[in-house]
């Protein structure tokens, strides 16, 4: 067991960091990757808004779709971005979701009885969870599809662009070395790690060393960190992050634009007037 | 009487976890010169080119840059100071903090503001010199160390500064790169270019410098090449040894084998000058490898 969470952690640190720090899906050329990054910005925040404001089921799912349909004609493996999308993030999701149907009150599904107590669900919860679950998919979906088609250094050039305030631009790089660091770091002392057992180690004593070894990496990737930062002021930034392409709205942008602002207000018309047979969506 | 590039007063600092790196150096950097701080691990040398480049404010005492004084909260002065100087730093990984190693080398160039062409130009010529046009396209954790350690000096050679900072530029490199770059470096010395180099590596020292800065947390010791080097006392505090080829020298010169008219050699080439002379008593001047009749 504890061999197969080491081995699927470093696993998962490998593919993080070569597809997503490697920026490996920038380079291809699909839509997204075509597009001027403002214009990806404002239209993932536009959606992402949509579908947290959204109570409706049936627009969150509309949401999920299109983010699919857009990560296909991306050129992004399908497989790859569901596994990304589902596996990891709306697990947690969903945890944080599952006491909703026996919280929220309500018509009662189901009812069952521990230890004398009884716990009844109902199917406003349940609702409540499915709806949770979508919404938190669908975000995570568009944002990683917005990672995953952009360099980080042009998304930041089109933040600063659109006056995204110095700052927040200085954060956001540094969080993103900072990560990559972390996980080169991470990956690297797995494998050093590996390389110095000779024998079978105690589940506890492995939780133990790991443990240790993760707080001085959190220490090494800070410290990392720093140098980076001055590195970079060394080499002449200010705070503003300046790439070689500059930023252009073409006629795709604009197409793409009016698309997502189309289908933003057709899901809201619909959210406003269509009643549909189920109360719930 | 040259001008000074840098010249620093009483330069104490303390990191804030208590850590006394610096303790009242002064020294002055010449223009046009090939400069060496000296030093065990741990003296600083790190710390004081970080200082020069005006990455860390010092605790206390002051830094003048081309005879003005540097403010370390002025960002304006601090940008135009930072083309004229360029750091390669000793920490390879934090020095390559971009996807690819072409948008490293690009960085500096297009931080400056120049246009397009010129920043592709320069990133150009800055991968071919260090002949790593190969890995242009690679993210800088596939790269090895010694790769890695081209990327960065390629990555500042390409903002073309006036003055070089080098943190530690040969480690990691073989010896034929070693060659290459040493023989890189001295060329931009010749056009005019300010080199400071540190390292603890005694034996890179003849290699890129004229002359020494011995730091200890404090200047202990400065002069010549042969001065600091014949300089046993200095050597001692310092925690270093001399060259292997100069410690051999002083070593036969206890045994009674010694050419009292030549100084101790602190090169190959010196050493074959100082034999020649010892078996026969005619000087043969040897440069770079080759005999020259003197
Ligand atoms: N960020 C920091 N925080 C606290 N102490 C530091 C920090 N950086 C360096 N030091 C300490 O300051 C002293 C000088 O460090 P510095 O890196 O300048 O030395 P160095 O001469 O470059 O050494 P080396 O030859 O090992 O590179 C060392 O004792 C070091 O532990
Ligand atoms: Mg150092």
């Amino acid at each position: 067991m504890r061999r197969m969470i080491e081995a699927s952690t470093k696993e998962i640190l490998k593919i993080f960091r070569d597809t997503v720090l490697c920026e490996r899906y920038t380079n291809i050329e699909g839509l997204f990757q075509r597009l001027d990054p403002r214009v990806k910005f404002l239209a993932t925040i536009a959606l992402i808004i949509t579908a947290v404001a959204s109570g409706k089921i049936i627009i969150q799912l509309a949401i999920l779709v299109l983010t699919f349909l857009l990560a296909l004609i991306s050129r992004i493996s399908f497989k790859f971005f569901i596994v990304r999308t589902f596996l990891f993030i709306p697990l947690f999701a969903v945890v944080i979701a599952l006491p909703l149907p026996f919280i929220i009150s309500g018509e009662i599904v189901a009812s069952f009885k521990i230890n004398g107590m009884l716990i009844m669900v109902s199917r406003e919860g349940l609702w409540e969870m499915l709806i949770f679950v979508l919404r938190v998919w669908a975000c995570v979906s568009l944002s990683i599809l917005l990672i995953l088609t952009t360099k980080w250094n042009s998304l930041l050039h089109g933040l600063s662009k659109l006056h995204a305030p110095r700052l927040l631009i200085v954060i956001l790089n540094m969080t993103y070395r900072y990560i990559y660091f972390f996980t080169d770091m991470l990956y690297k002392m797995l494998i050093a790690r590996e390389s110095r057992l000779t024998g079978p180690v105690g589940t506890l004593e492995a939780i133990k060393g790991g443990a240790s070894a993760l707080g001085s990496l959190f220490i090494r990737a800070y410290e990392k960190g720093e140098k980076i930062y001055l590195a970079m002021k060394s080499r002449g930034y200010n705070g503003e992050m300046k790439t070689m392409d500059d930023l252009k709205i073409h006629k795709l942008d604009i197409i793409f634009s009016v698309l997502v602002g189309a289908i933003i207000v057709m899901m809201l018309v619909m959210q406003m007037f269509h009643e549909f047979p189920f109360p719930v969506f | 009487m040259r001008h000074t590039v840098f010249e620093l007063e009483n330069i104490t600092h303390i990191y804030p976890d208590g850590t006394l790196a610096l303790q009242d150096v002064s020294l002055k950097v010449y223009e046009k010169e090939k400069v060496a701080v000296l030093g065990p691990n741990g003296a600083g040398k790190s710390t004081l080119l970080m200082i020069m480049d005006g990455l860390i404010k010092p605790t206390k005492g002051t830094v003048r840059f081309l005879g003005e004084e540097v403010k370390f909260n002025d960002d304006k002065f601090l940008y135009e100071m930072r083309k004229k100087v360029g750091l390669v730093f000793q920490d390879s990984d934090a020095a390559l903090f971009s996807s690819t190693i072409w948008e490293d080398v690009i960085f500096g160039p297009l931080h400056m503001g120049l246009p397009k062409e010129e920043v592709i130009r320069r990133g150009e010529a800055a991968l071919q010199l260090l002949g790593i046009e190969h890995l242009k396209d690679k993210p800088p954790f596939q790269l090895s160390e010694g790769e890695k350690r081209k990327a960065v000096i390629a990555s500042v050679l390409s903002i073309n500064p006036e003055i070089l900072l080098l943190d530690e530029p040969l480690i990691n490199l073989d010896a034929a790169t070693q060659t290459m770059i040493v023989n890189l470096l001295e060329s931009m010395h010749k056009e005019g270019k300010t080199i400071v180099t540190a390292t603890h590596d005694i034996n890179v020292v003849p290699l890129i410098a004229d002359r020494i800065i011995v730091l200890n947390k404090t200047v202990i010791g400065e002069g010549s090449i042969e001065e600091v080097f014949s300089n046993v006392d200095l050597m001692k505090k310092a925690n270093l040894h001399p060259p292997v080829i100069t410690e051999l020298f002083v070593k036969l010169k206890e045994y009674g084998i010694s050419e009292p008219s030549t100084k101790i050699p602190l090169t190959v080439n010196e050493a074959i000058n100082y034999i020649l002379k010892l078996l026969n008593g005619t000087s043969k001047n040897v440069k770079n490898g080759k005999k020259e009749q003197t």
